[in-house]
Parts: structure tokens; C-alpha cells; sequence
């Protein structure tokens, strides 16, 4: 009586969602990182954190690390004085790094390689893009309104508003 | 309504109101309030330290995810002495139960010890046990020592084994191998190479689930152990198991918090816009919805609805959405039961159905026998997939996979008179075929066995005597308790399934040679068939071979083994005809089964044991069962029970062609 032999079970990140994580972090450190030596090192290297955590580690904590990298990246390119489109650019790429990078692995883990995954993630892809594209659409024209004016306090109490609704939707 | 939800909607309440006046100064409609450069300041730096809080906490929390079970693998079950691993790995690298599994294992190396001096030297146990503790029993100075010293380490050194180091453990694991090895010379068997580290077997999977040091020997739900979720039930048709948070976007609250703060603080209306952008995205992941599973419709269908053991099936899985809403993130995997094997394709599919839209995946498995039902595992998410809930849909089609009684391999009956005619040749002359003998005439004989030859040359009457044929009832008796659900290594089948693949096959052979068969198994679930013939038997017994719990391919399940001990063979020896000859099918794992064909030896039963070999030798304990195994075969023979050695990479046919020249 021999070995009975299944077909092998890959848990690798997949190759989808990877790539299309990789492609958000290629423009995020794009659009960003020639603001400064500093700022493109960070993307550089956040963008490689980002492909060994999903191609060679399957780990989702090193994606993490890596797309706060290309953050930072981002964070600095602001400090220098990137500008606003550039900026949304860039911050809707970082997020995508983070949020298909994650999925790449999760899809990975939970089923495997030889599993038909493309249209579960092709809809996750396409949700997370366009609601980065709403948003964007949204903030830049209120930007754009108040530009002319800018009352200090107005500022103030946008950014104490956008304060307590992101820490009450933390947990 | 708890105080972390009082704070949070109190959050959300200041914050809109903050958002109203906002928008309102924007319009120029607002009360003009005066705001220097320091609230923005201090707004920006606090901002900033709650996003540097938040990355921390998102760094130290990791996402709730479901596990799921790979039901693509093969099933795994242990080959027999993985407990005495099992012990050495306690005791050496968990450091626990030094003192139990050090006497459990001293105890089974002297019982195998005193054994194999009993049969080399032809002695008593008594005598064997004085030879043991004197020592002259080998050449081996540690073998030696192992067993002369053991009165003296367990009696005076329990606060030195209470306080046993890895490195003690690690020594005594060492002796314990020389003397493996050593007993193993005495006995006459070779092992091929050195063991391997004395890891279990089930490798780093194993070690890790088994780890808190539980009893158990033996894996009975392959696919619930690898996975995080408890159990595969299929009594209902939907299953809502759980629905959790994901945590997965907790991330881009630091994002969106330190982009906003640094903004502020450096007076870059380009990053507050970014961080902007972050909000929002946080505000998708907590705007949820939990995905309505309970709509999803499930079909399956197969190539083949009645498949034998080991055919493969194509089974196609249609899964539609039925009810009004969107699935936007389903995440399918079907549960293949336990003893399949998938070879072709995956049972998985991800995807997202619309209302009434549906999808479908096939896979290939290779079918084991039983009436089998098995869930699909549904993980939907949300878009977002910040909120993931798992169930169960268990459609109704099943699959049913009965074993075809062929005869392929003929099997020697023991020789025994009964009434019914059929085919153990008797050695009392007769009625028959073959010749046996000729004797004086006696007032009566037929007349077709007058010896005419003799009586036209001499005169006298003689009378031909043939050979007599009898049939002989039967029991196949498997063993079918935990310990048998034992295979080699992953992959092979364990010795349950051989010997119900077996038995299929000699059962109808004996059959078909006019023997009278019955099938019973050591369980606490009765299983018995008496021996008997005609069609509507031969069904029953495939029936029983297909459906019956105790013969089943997956071991029986702690819940239905519980509670006071019960003899396995008290139902079978209650039922079992006086003068039924028995076949026992058992892997001789432990002393109960040899124990049992004894007595079944001595209440009159004439005993064969066909027994397949799934014992290794990569290990030290694996070894160890090696030994006991043959010296348990070696026992058996000596009382004058037959037994079938067979190593299921042979064909039994030919195992039982070299123990016939062996019985002749």
C-alpha cells in the first residue's frame, strides 16, 4: 500500500493583492519621495519591508512596518512642502500598501495559492480604491473652498472633529 | 450600555458638533472665535501623541483572523510508541512530569527486556528478572546499568529527579536509546540507520497544538485541530458559528492622527489634507455591516455517486447568494471529511456574489468508504473586511462510498469438523472428492463407494473412503480501538483502513469457498454480524464495512469513549458462536489485543491473526513498539495461535503464501 499523495497546500501571500500593494507603495514613494534624500531612503526602504513581508515572509506585522515606512516617507514630503494633490497622491497609496498587502497575506493564510481568488480580491482591490478616491474627491474640495479664507479656528475645530471621530472609531 | 461605549458615543457627539462649528466658520457663518497660533500648537501636539500611542498599540495587537483547517491533507494518524516520544519530549524540553513518564518508560523497557531474556534463554520470568537486576544479561555496560540502577535512581534520587535539568533528561533520553538499541540486537531485528532527534512525529504543527502536555495519543478530528474553529457540525443546515472584528485597519488611525497633528503643527495644509484622506478610511472600516451568510445557497454535486474506497470523485460546489443583499468578501472552503484526500484541484474559492448571483469551484478526491455529509466553511467579510463571520453551510447531498467484497486473496481455513458441508478439508474419511482411503465393506455403504476393481480381482468388498469437506464458521474480529488508528507515517493508511481493505477481500473469498462468515470489532459500539450466507448477508456485511462507527476510517471521538471503562470484547464474546473459528485483524499496538486472541485461544476458538505492520523505526519510541510488537508475534506463535506478520507494502496474498509453507 503506497503514500496516498494530495496536492500540496501553499499558504503563500498571494500574488494579486501583493502586487497591487506593491504597485499603491511604487506610487506613494513616486509621488512623494523626491521631495528629499531622507523622505525617498524611508519610501525606499518602507517599500521593501512591504515586498519581503508579503513575497518572501508572509508576515503581516513587516507589512505594517513597512507601509508606515513609506508613511513616514510621506509625512517628511509634507513637512518639506509637497503639495496638497501630490500629498493625497500619496497618502491614498500608502493606505492601499497597507490595506491589499494585509489582504495578500490574510487571502494567503486563510485559503491557498492554487485557489481562485481573483474576483474576492479584485472587489476588495476596487472597494479600497474608490473609497480613497471619495474621500480625496471630498477633503480636496473643502480644501479648495477654504483656502481663500482660512479662519485659524475653523481649522482648529476640523482637525479637534476629525480628533474624536478617528479615536472613537479606534477600537 | 457600558462606560466604553457612554465615551465613545460622547466622542462622537463633541466631535460632530466641533465639525458643525468648523464648517460654519469656513462659510463665514459662525461665531468669530478668536484662535492663536498656540491652540493650533497644542491641538497638532496632541494629536500627534495620540497617533504615536495609537501605532504603538497597532504594533502590539495583531488581527483576529480565523484559522482554517487544510482539509486538502491527508488525515494523520501516529505511528504506535509516538507516546513514549511523546513522554521524552515532556520531559526534556517542557521539563514536566519528570518522575511519571521516566517510570513509565523504565517500565516498559524492563517488560520488553524480561521478554526477550525469557525467549532467548528459555527461562522463567522470575529467572529473567534476576538476570536483569544482576546484570549478566548483555555485554552492554549502559544497558546494563540502566536496569541494575534503576532501583537505586527512582528510591534514593527523587529530590535529584524533582529537580531533574534538561540535561538530565537529555541523558536519560540517550540510555534510553542504547537500550533500545541493545534489545533490539537481542531480539534479532535491524534498524536501518541512527534515530532521528526524538521529536514527535507529528512534527512542529503537532508539538505546537500538543504542547500543554495533554494525554493524548491519538488526533481524532484532523480538520477542527488545525484550525481555530472547534468542531464541523452537520446536523443542521446552517451554522453560525462566529462573528468578530478583524482589526485589521487599526493602522490608519496612527496615520490619519499623526499626519493631522503634524500638519497642524507645522502649518502644512497639504498633510492635514492627507490625514484627511486616513479619517476617512477609518471611517469606512467602522461604518460595518455584518454579511448576511445565512442566505448563501450550497449544491454539490459528483461525478460518481457510488464510488468504491479509494476512486476518485470530481465534486463540483455551486454556491449562490439568495438573499437581497451583496456578499462583497466570501471566503469558501469545503470540509472535506477527514479520511479524503483531495488530488486534483482546491476545495476553496474566493469570491463575491451579488443578489441571486452565483459561483462555482471543483476539486478531485479520493473517496474512502462511508456515508459521508460534510459542511462548507463560509468566512464573509464586509467591503472593508473589518468584521468577519464564520459559519457553516451544510448542503444535503451525500456521498456514499461502500466497498466492493471481491475475492482476490484466497485465506487458509483452519482445519475443524462441523456438520455443514463445504470446504475445510477434514482428515475423516467420507463423502467427498478427494481420495483418503479404503476400507473393509460395512452392511450399508453406498454403492458408487464399492472399490468394483477390487472385488472382480479378489472377491471382496471394499470401500472407497474420500476425504471430507466441512464448512467452518467464521468471525472476522477487528480491533478497532484508538490505539489501532496507527499508520507508519502521514499519508499511509493506518491500520484500521488495511485491515478493512483486507478483510473485504477475504471475507468474500472465504465466502465464495462455502464458509459461513460474520464480522464483529472490539468498540464499545456493538458491531456484530453472525456468520451466515445468502445475498441479503453479503449486503449486510457491506453495509457494516461502509457505515458501521466502529469500523469507521476516522478514530472514534473522545465524547463517545467517555465515561466508565467497558471491555471492548465483552459484546463480541457473548455473542460469538462456540465452535466459530476468528480472524482477528489488529496492528498488535499494545498487550490487550495479543491478551485477547490468548483467551480466545483457550475457550476453544481456533485464532488467526492477520496483523499489518505500522510500526517505523525513526524514532526511540518508535522502536521500542517495533520490539514489542515482535516479541508479542513471537509469543503468539509459540501457544500455537497463527499469525499473519503483513507489511502493507507486500500484498497480502503473498504474506499468506509464505505463512501456509510456514504451517505445513
Amino acid at each position: 500500500m503506497s503514500v496516498r499523495h494530495g496536492v500540496e497546500v501553499n499558504h503563500s501571500a498571494s500574488i494579486i493583492s501583493g502586487g497591487l500593494a506593491l504597485v499603491a507603495g511604487v506610487i506613494a514613494v513616486a509621488s512623494s519621495g523626491f521631495a528629499s534624500v531622507v523622505a525617498l531612503g524611508l519610501g525606499v526602504l518602507g517599500l521593501g519591508g512591504v515586498a519581503i513581508g508579503i513575497f518572501a515572509l508572509d508576515h503581516r506585522g513587516v507589512v505594517t512596518v513597512g507601509s508606515f515606512m513609506i508613511f513616514l516617507c510621506v509625512l517628511f514630503s509634507g513637512i518639506e512642502g509637497n503639495t496638497p494633490e501630490l500629498l493625497l497622491v500619496s497618502m491614498i497609496g500608502t493606505i492601499l500598501a497597507l490595506d491589499l498587502g494585509q489582504n495578500a497575506v490574510s487571502v494567503g493564510r486563510q485559503l491557498s495559492t492554487d485557489t481562485f481568488t481573483r474576483r474576492g480580491e479584485f472587489v476588495h482591490a476596487i472597494a479600497s480604491t474608490v473609497v480613497g478616491a471619495m474621500v480625496a474627491g471630498v477633503a480636496y474640495g473643502v480644501f479648495y473652498v477654504a483656502e481663500d479664507g482660512q479662519p485659524a479656528a475653523a481649522l482648529v475645530f476640523l482637525v479637534v472633529a476629525a480628533l474624536l471621530l478617528v479615536w472613537s472609531f479606534r477600537t | 450600555m457600558n462606560v466604553s461605549q457612554l465615551v465613545r458615543r460622547l466622542l462622537v457627539g463633541v466631535g460632530v458638533i466641533a465639525f458643525g462649528v468648523g464648517v460654519a466658520s469656513i462659510a463665514g457663518v459662525g461665531p468669530s472665535i478668536p484662535a492663536g497660533q498656540t491652540a493650533i500648537g497644542l491641538v497638532g501636539v496632541v494629536s500627534i501623541l495620540l497617533g504615536l500611542f495609537s501605532a504603538r498599540s497597532r504594533l502590539q495587537s495583531d488581527q483576529m483572523e480565523t484559522v482554517t483547517p487544510d482539509p486538502e491533507l491527508p488525515p494523520h494518524t501516529p505511528p504506535p510508541g509516538d507516546e513514549v516520544d511523546e513522554q521524552l519530549y515532556e520531559m526534556i524540553e517542557l521539563q514536566h512530569g519528570m518522575q511519571e513518564n521516566r517510570e513509565r518508560i523504565e517500565e516498559r523497557l524492563e517488560a520488553a527486556a524480561i521478554r526477550i531474556i525469557r525467549q532467548r534463554d528459555d527461562c522463567s520470568r522470575i529467572e529473567a528478572q534476576v538476570k536483569l537486576q544482576e546484570g549478566n544479561w548483555t555485554d552492554n555496560e549502559v544497558a546494563r546499568d540502566f536496569f541494575s540502577d534503576e532501583s537505586g535512581a527512582s528510591g534514593g534520587g527523587g529530590i535529584e529527579n524533582l529537580l531533574g535539568s534538561t540535561n538530565e533528561s537529555a541523558e536519560f533520553r540517550d540510555e534510553v536509546k542504547v537500550v533500545v538499541d541493545e534489545l533490539a540486537r537481542l531480539g534479532g531485528m535491524e534498524f536501518e540507520g541512527t534515530t532521528g532527534p526524538s521529536e514527535k512525529s507529528g512534527g512542529f504543527l503537532a508539538r505546537l497544538r500538543g504542547g500543554d502536555g495533554e494525554d493524548e495519543t491519538v488526533q481524532t478530528q484532523w480538520n477542527a485541530d488545525a484550525s481555530s474553529i472547534d468542531r464541523f457540525d452537520v446536523d443542521e443546515p446552517f451554522v453560525d458559528l462566529d462573528t468578530h472584528e478583524t482589526n485589521r485597519w487599526i493602522g490608519v488611525t496612527a496615520f490619519a492622527l499623526l499626519a493631522l497633528g503634524l500638519g497642524v503643527f507645522v502649518s502644512q495644509p497639504g498633510l492635514v489634507l492627507a490625514g484627511s484622506v486616513a479619517v476617512g478610511y477609518a471611517a469606512y472600516a467602522r461604518a460595518t455591516a455584518t454579511p448576511p451568510t445565512e442566505d448563501i445557497e450550497v449544491e454539490r454535486e459528483f461525478s460518481d455517486d457510488a464510488p468504491d474506497p479509494g476512486d476518485e470523485v470530481q465534486v463540483t460546489v455551486t454556491v449562490r447568494n439568495a438573499g437581497p443583499s451583496i456578499l462583497p468578501d466570501l471566503r469558501l472552503i469545503d470540509v472535506v471529511p477527514d479520511p479524503f484526500i483531495v488530488t486534483r484541484g482546491s476545495p476553496r474559492l474566493h469570491t463575491s456574489l451579488r443578489a441571486g448571483e452565483a459561483d462555482t469551484f471543483s476539486y478531485t478526491v479520493e473517496v474512502e468508504r462511508g456515508n459521508h455529509t460534510w459542511p462548507l466553511l463560509c468566512l464573509a467579510r464586509d467591503f472593508s473586511g473589518s468584521v468577519e463571520r464564520e459559519s457553516l453551510v451544510t448542503p444535503e447531498d451525500n456521498l456514499v462510498c461502500k466497498p466492493v467484497l471481491s475475492a482476490r486473496t484466497g485465506m487458509p481455513v483452519r482445519a475443524q469438523t462441523t456438520q455443514y458441508a463445504g470446504d475445510v478439508e477434514t482428515s475423516v474419511g467420507g463423502s467427498g472428492l478427494e481420495f483418503h482411503s479404503v476400507r473393509e465393506y460395512r452392511n450399508g455403504d453406498p454403492m458408487n463407494r464399492i472399490n468394483w476393481k477390487r472385488f472382480a480381482r479378489t472377491g471382496e468388498f471394499a470401500t472407497i473412503d474420500f476425504r471430507q469437506e466441512k464448512a467452518a464458521k467464521i468471525t472476522l474480529l477487528f480491533d478497532t480501538r484508538e490505539r489501532a488508528y496507527s499508520a507508519e507515517s502521514p499519508g499511509k493508511p493506518h491500520a484500521v483502513d488495511l485491515s478493512v481493505h483486507a478483510a473485504t477481500d477475504v471475507f468474500s473469498s472465504l465466502y465464495d469457498a462455502g464458509n459461513l462468515v460474520g464480522v464483529a470489532a472490539f468498540d464499545t459500539v456493538p458491531c456484530w454480524l453472525a456468520p451466515g450466507a445468502g445475498s441479503a448477508h453479503l449486503e449486510r456485511a457491506r453495509e457494516l464495512f461502509a457505515e458501521h462507527p466502529a469500523l469507521s476510517a476516522v478514530p472514534p471521538s473522545k465524547s463517545n469513549i467517555e465515561g466508565t471503562y467497558i471491555d471492548p470484547m465483552t459484546h463480541v464474546r457473548r455473542q460469538l458462536p462456540s465452535n466459530s473459528q476468528v480472524f482477528l485483524f489488529t496492528p498488535l499496538a499494545d498487550d490487550y489485543a495479543s491478551e485477547t486472541a490468548r483467551r480466545l485461544d483457550s475457550a476453544g476458538h481456533l485464532v488467526t491473526i492477520v496483523s499489518p505492520d505500522t510500526t517505523s523505526d525513526k524514532t526511540v519510541g518508535q522502536r521500542l513498539a517495533h520490539i514489542e510488537r515482535e516479541l508479542r508475534l513471537a509469543e503468539l506463535r509459540e501457544r500455537g495461535i497463527r499469525a499473519i506478520d503483513w507489511d502493507p507494502e507486500d500484498r497480502l496474498s503473498l504474506e499468506i503464501e509464505r505463512a501456509q509453507t510456514r504451517w505445513a
